[in-house]
């Protein structure tokens, strides 16, 4: 009995994951959902789950020059970069950038996780088309969604793990220069 | 310089296009609201079943489903106890009143003082003259039913209503004889007809005859009844049916509302905003909950409570007591003036009014002490003098919604200009 069960609750599996698979192929992403999946932390996320995502992004538009957000500011909202270069000062008096940020870089983000305010200040470099999710719509969706959550958090580890690797062997290196 | 020009008249386009649609929509603006609270009450229960990974939509659809059966179940059990009840108290309530006015002022009809019948008559409906009541000699109220006018209707309808045979009657007869004709219904039939038969006290095809003709009676009222109040049940229906519908598509596309605003938010304050419209948000989802849930448990042990005492009306009183619970202070004080009332107005034991006070007073601290911090969370920490104070100037300003209201108005109110205080401190605005 409980063998015949489990082919048959297996066989319903099979058959929601066949369904699932046949669903996201029905549905299309616009051409702005479709540059989300540019960005590293959503590059493994399916047609719904983007479309999920995409649901708490808001589009901000910065002039050149313009300030995206001041260090020692509460930290509310982290900024993934569509178009354009931004600036990423450490100090507030500094006037050369710690950090030019790109197309498909997200600034921001790091005092999402942690809670502080912005340890740094982002300046708009040229004029920058932006995607805005804020801590508080992130923290639902990953606490509603743990599918979604678990994935871009995955994806959040790995970009950090990365970095810190690249930070590592850069510093390894220079070390070595100098000996 | 142009360009700024340009954008000037634009935005002032899109100012008297917002005015415009304000006039447009003003009608349904009331149920657009009662619209974004109901969604406000659901979002947590959607969130909660989306978290189990079911799609928003789906999540929407189990909730209003679970809804409802709430509601069918209710109708079913609750709504005819609280409608007969109330139906009772309200008749009782109207004679009471009737009987005063016909004892007061010059509308107690004295008749020949040695006469045999008495020496005053008082009318329980004075208007109709009806329900006839003579005080007697030894100071007794005797009622005279032989003397009801003819042309006014009894206060209680009677049940059986006679129908002619009509040409649909005889069609409608012959049909249920077919239906009738069907193998098992013919076999149930005839064991009834057995059953008869054998116990003979008990007339069960009569019974089911006296049924049948009733709701046909009743049946047959329908459509007058739909006729004469067609445009009040088109518009029950209409907010009836436009609220679900219109949070249905609050909560699937909250976020592409939030879109739309946010557009019109300047860089400089968009962080601000999302902070504000948060705690909004919190404030007022975490307040429309608790109202919902301590309505529902507070009505619910009221009514349970009263039932154990043998308070009569105990449903429609626990249900009075709920929803008066949403008045801070005085809310609890209502519902034991009206658990009180009952034993008084139906006559019953006096003795009864102390286990009302403290049982109403035992709901009262579990409520205050159990369901109010699991509900809320935390205490809203308002001196219960300004408490006092605000329920009061809520009530003179707007009456009993005043009352419901003020206090959770004046708290969110307060926190948010807080939080919009050390917002603006932080960003450095002022």
């Amino acid at each position: 009995m409980g063998r015949r069960l489990d082919i048959i609750l297996e066989f319903f599996a099979m058959a929601w994951k066949w369904i699932k698979k046949r669903k996201e192929l029905f549905i299309t992403l616009t051409d702005n959902e479709k540059q989300l999946q540019n960005f590293s932390v959503f590059s493994s996320l399916n047609t719904l789950q983007i479309k999920a995502i995409y649901g708490i992004i808001f589009e901000r538009t910065f002039a050149s020059n313009e300030i995206i957000f001041q260090i020692g500011h509460p930290n509310i909202v982290m900024y993934f970069i569509l178009e354009g270069e931004v600036d990423l000062y450490d100090a507030e008096d500094s006037d050369t950038p710690n950090l030019v940020v790109g197309k498909g870089g997200l600034v921001g983000s790091i005092e999402i996780f942690t809670g502080d305010t912005r340890f740094s200040t982002a300046v708009a470099r040229t004029k920058c088309k932006m995607l805005a999710i804020s801590k508080y719509d992130f923290r639902n969706m990953v606490k509603n969604n743990p599918r979604i959550g678990s994935k871009i958090l995955l994806a959040f580890c790995e970009k950090y793990t990365k970095s810190l690797y690249t930070k590592i062997i850069e510093e390894k290196e220079n070390a070595e220069k100098k000996q | 310089m142009l360009k700024k020009n340009n954008r000037l008249f634009f935005n002032i386009f899109l100012f008297l296009l917002f005015g415009v649609s304000v006039v447009f929509y003003w009608n349904i603006l009331s149920t657009v609201i009662a619209a974004i609270i109901f969604a406000f009450i659901l979002n947590p229960a959607v969130s909660y079943i989306q978290s189990y990974g079911v799609s928003r939509t789906l999540a929407i659809i189990g909730v209003y489903l679970i809804i409802f059966m709430t509601i069918v179940i209710s109708l079913i059990y609750v709504v005819p106890k609280v409608i007969t009840q109330g139906e009772s108290i309200f008749s009782f309530i109207n004679r009471s009143q009737v009987v005063q006015k016909a004892m007061g002022e010059d509308k107690i009809e004295l008749i020949d003082s040695e006469g045999e019948n008495g020496i005053i008559n008082i009318y329980l409906n004075y208007d109709e003259k009806q329900e006839k009541i003579v005080l007697d000699h030894e100071g007794k109220l005797v009622p005279v039913e032989e003397e009801v006018t003819p042309k006014s209707e009894p206060l209680i309808q009677p049940e059986e209503i006679s129908l002619e045979m009509t040409y649909a009657d005889s069609l409608s007869q012959e049909s249920i004889k077919k239906f009738m004709e069907i193998p098992i219904l013919a076999q149930i039939t005839g064991y009834i007809e057995y059953i008869d038969e054998k116990i003979t006290f008990i007339d069960i095809t009569e019974e089911i005859k006296n049924g049948i003709q009733m709701l046909k009676g009743k049946l047959i009222q329908v459509p007058r009844i739909l006729i004469s109040n067609v445009s009040k049940i088109v518009s029950t229906f209409a907010v009836v049916f436009m609220i679900p519908f219109i949070s249905f598509f609050i909560l699937k596309d909250k976020n592409l509302f939030a879109k739309m605003f946010n557009r019109f938010i300047p860089n400089k304050f968009f962080e601000l905003y999302i902070t504000i419209t948060q705690k909004i948000s919190e404030l007022v989802s975490s307040f429309l909950r608790a109202l919902v849930v301590e309505i529902i448990i507070v009505g619910v042990l009221t009514a349970i409570v009263l039932s154990f005492i043998g308070v009569n009306y105990s449903i429609l009183i626990g249900l009075l007591a709920g929803l008066a619970n949403m008045i801070p202070y005085f809310g609890p004080f209502f519902g034991v003036v009206f658990a009180i009332s009952s034993v008084v107005l139906t006559g019953q034991d006096f003795s009864m009014i102390i286990y009302i006070i403290f049982s109403m007073w035992g709901v009262q601290v579990l409520d205050n002490n159990v369901v109010y911090p699991i509900v809320i969370g935390k205490s809203t920490n308002i001196h219960p003098l300004y408490v006092f104070l605000t329920v009061v100037a809520g009530g003179y300003m707007f009456g009993v919604i005043g009352m419901i209201i003020s206090v959770p108005l004046v708290y969110i109110v307060s926190e948010i200009s807080k939080e919009l205080y050390s917002s603006l401190k932080k960003y450095d605005i002022i």
